[in-house]
């Protein structure tokens, strides 16, 4: 089980003048800060599939990576099966399993290599960690290339070795964040099919995408972020009245005009104060 | 954990191709074939010069002309040209430089050997051209020099003594107390450290950039952030193999070094530098390869915490360009001429290791002298390592 209640984080920005010259500040940007996340709660139950959508900018990616214990969120809190996880020396930590655009292996290694490597740091006695290498090699069909370094393998290979590093250690909870961007339909039916049977095995799945056909096939729960803000949060069911792809796109253009134009407003009314 | 992230480090940057050339084949080949190629061409091209034969012409009374050259012509290496100057200081300059001759003597019209005055003798060549191969002319007019002198010498009685004494009353005899380890260390013992500390440098820049701007480029560094080791575990790691690599360069250099000198000695004629090499002692060696580990230290941590700012591996580069120049420019002061190991020097990092190796070098170091420089550049380190290790740990250098 993995709660998130309130979450908010704010970078400095290097530049703060930069946003404003272009004439499209976003309501965000406030003096040295950008608040990339304002408000994000949600929660994911074992065997539930939780889908995060937004628009890109909207703070799913500073969310999730609050959720892998990478970034320490400004306020609220990231409960995993009872515990804290940033008030913690790292213990929590190992049962997060996480995956990202910004989470690669290591090129000049090869796949088995690294799941060693990874199940090592993780604290994976050798004799689990081989146990989980063959495991994980069968169920990703990495047998082919488990000895060839990552930088030799096509895309769709080094997700999947990706995908096994970010569950070697056998995590809690898994949080994607759009794994199957830039693959073929082949590597992304492998990783659709990997994320069902974590679902099967109990285990509470986070995933965030752009392509609402795999949250129509796979998700349970939705979770909508839009600037910064949780929009909704609630079975996929209740969002559009139906789990149909074309159903979802639409409420979600709907909900996302919407909080653009209360965004607009806010954007007016900081002008406004600007200039008094 | 602190070894496993250190040997996956370690065999990281050991399968890119650029680290094994910048720290194996540059220091052990490269360098000393280069350094080899730039003495041999040197040496050819000056005894090239050195045997060149020389074009000479004679403006002289005509009672002496044929004499002068006849005694010039007697070097093998000297052939007279037939003169086309009209003698005027301005011509003879415009033979030589056009290079048509490449030396002219001039002897006034008044040149008469029997007679009891100096005569001022001139000779126009291109000093700028001038590798030792004119010190000929010399040997080759002495004789006739000398029986010009005898004959005053019997005109006036004097006897070889008396002439001697009339010449040069005072013989000077100038004894150098230094070995030959000092002399040559004195000389070469500025050049060394710079070259040492620059390879540290390199060393460690090539490894820097690869495990810190390199893995936040790649996004393996976020994909480390992930596990539950501590931050401070993973950037001492990172440290640790960064200073390995520097040392292991400066290591590989010195030994190369040594290596191909004794070679080399061996087909030139390079006693003295073979002489220097055996001269200094095992103590003297591991003294100044002891005294580059606060060095690799010291740029591993400064390296690491520029690398870990950056974007990306170019932007990583930008950075550490006038990083560098800090670095050597402390190490260029042991090349100031007169710059003692004494007083401040002592206690000011970088400086201290660039002078002392050089007292080293030359076997006049006071061993107890050395402590100072060990507890600077070791604290200089520590320092700049605790800098890294807190600025790891800011989100804002990491999630740029």
């Amino acid at each position: 089980m993995i709660e998130v209640k309130g979450l908010a984080k704010r970078f400095a920005l290097e530049n703060p003048k930069a946003g404003s010259e272009s004439g499209h500040r976003d309501p965000r940007q406030r003096g040295r800060f950008f608040h990339s996340v304002e408000q994000v709660s949600l929660s994911c139950k074992p065997g539930e599939v939780l889908g995060l959508i937004g628009p890109n900018g909207a703070g799913k990616t500073t969310t999730l990576r609050m959720l892998s214990g990478v970034l320490q969120p400004d306020r609220g809190e990231v409960v995993i099966d009872g515990e804290e996880l940033h008030r913690d020396d790292g213990s929590v930590r190992r049962k997060v399993g996480f995956l990202s655009a910004t989470t690669a292996i290591y090129e000049r290694l090869t796949v088995e290599e690294n799941l060693r490597y990874f199940g090592q740091l993780y604290g994976l006695t050798p004799s689990l960690c081989d146990e989980r290498i063959e495991a994980l090699c069968s169920q990703l069909d990495m047998d082919d290339f488990r000895h060839r370094r990552v930088l030799d393998l096509s895309s769709g290979m080094k997700q999947r070795a990706n995908i096994a590093r970010a569950v070697v250690h056998q995590p809690k909870v898994i949080i994607f964040d759009e794994p199957t961007t830039g693959l073929d339909i082949m590597s992304t039916e492998t990783i659709l099919q990997f994320i069902d049977s974590q679902k099967q095995a109990g285990r509470p799945v986070i995933f965030s995408t752009h392509h609402l056909e795999e949250v129509s096939l796979l998700c349970d729960q939705l979770s909508v972020i839009l600037v910064g803000r949780s929009n909704y949060n609630g079975p996929l069911e209740a969002f559009a009245g139906s789990r149909d792809a074309v159903a979802l796109r639409r409420t979600f253009m709907q909900q996302h005009e919407r909080s653009m134009t209360v965004a607009g407003s806010m954007e007016a009314a900081d002008v406004q104060a600007d200039l008094a | 954990m602190f070894k496993q992230i250190w040997l996956k480090e370690s065999k990281d940057i050991w399968r890119d191709k650029k680290t094994l050339w910048f720290i194996v084949l540059f220091p052990t080949l490269v360098i000393p074939a280069l350094l080899g190629g730039v003495i041999y061409f040197s040496v050819v091209s000056m005894q090239g010069k050195f045997d060149e034969v020389l074009r000479f012409q004679v403006h002289a009374p005509p009672a002496w002309q044929s004499v002068i050259h006849e005694q010039l012509a007697g070097h093998d290496k000297l052939v007279g040209v037939e003169s086309k100057t009209d003698g005027s200081a301005e011509r003879i300059r415009q033979a030589v430089n056009q290079g048509s001759v490449d030396f002219v003597l001039v002897i006034p019209e008044d040149f008469e050997p029997t007679r009891a005055k100096v005569s001022d003798w001139q000779l126009y060549y291109n000093q700028a051209d001038d590798l030792g191969q004119f010190d000929r002319i010399d040997e080759v007019l002495q004789p006739l020099f000398e029986r010009w002198q005898d004959d005053h010498r019997q005109r006036w009685h004097l006897s070889q003594v008396q002439a001697d004494v009339l010449t040069k009353p005072v013989r000077l005899d100038w004894v150098g107390t230094a070995d030959k380890r000092e002399d040559l260390g004195e000389k070469i013992g500025g050049m060394l450290p710079y070259i040492l500390l620059l390879l540290c440098l390199m060393g460690a820049m090539m490894p820097a950039l690869d495990i810190g701007a390199g893995e936040k480029e790649r996004g393996t560094l976020e994909t480390l952030l992930l596990t539950p080791v501590a931050r401070s575990t993973i950037v001492f790691a990172k440290f640790t193999v960064i200073a390995t690599s520097s040392l292991l360069v400066a290591f590989l250099t010195i030994a190369s070094g040594l290596g191909w000198s004794l070679l080399l000695g061996q087909f030139f004629a390079l006693e003295a530098l073979v002489e220097v090499v055996s001269a200094i002692g095992l103590l003297d060696l591991t003294l100044i390869l002891a005294m580059l580990v606060p060095i690799s230290l010291f740029y591993a941590a400064m390296l690491l915490a520029v690398s870990i700012y950056a974007r990306t591996y170019k932007e990583g580069q930008n950075y550490m360009a006038p990083f560098n120049f800090l670095a050597i420019l402390p190490a260029m002061v042991a090349m100031i001429p007169g710059l003692e190991f004494s007083g401040w020097v002592p206690w000011a990092p970088i400086v201290n290791v660039t002078l002392a190796t050089k007292e080293l070098l030359k076997g006049t170091m006071v061993y107890w002298d050395l402590l100072p420089v060990f507890m600077t550049n070791f604290a200089l380190a520590l320092a700049l390592l605790l800098f890294c290790t807190y600025w790891f740990r800011r989100e804002q250098v990491l999630f740029r």
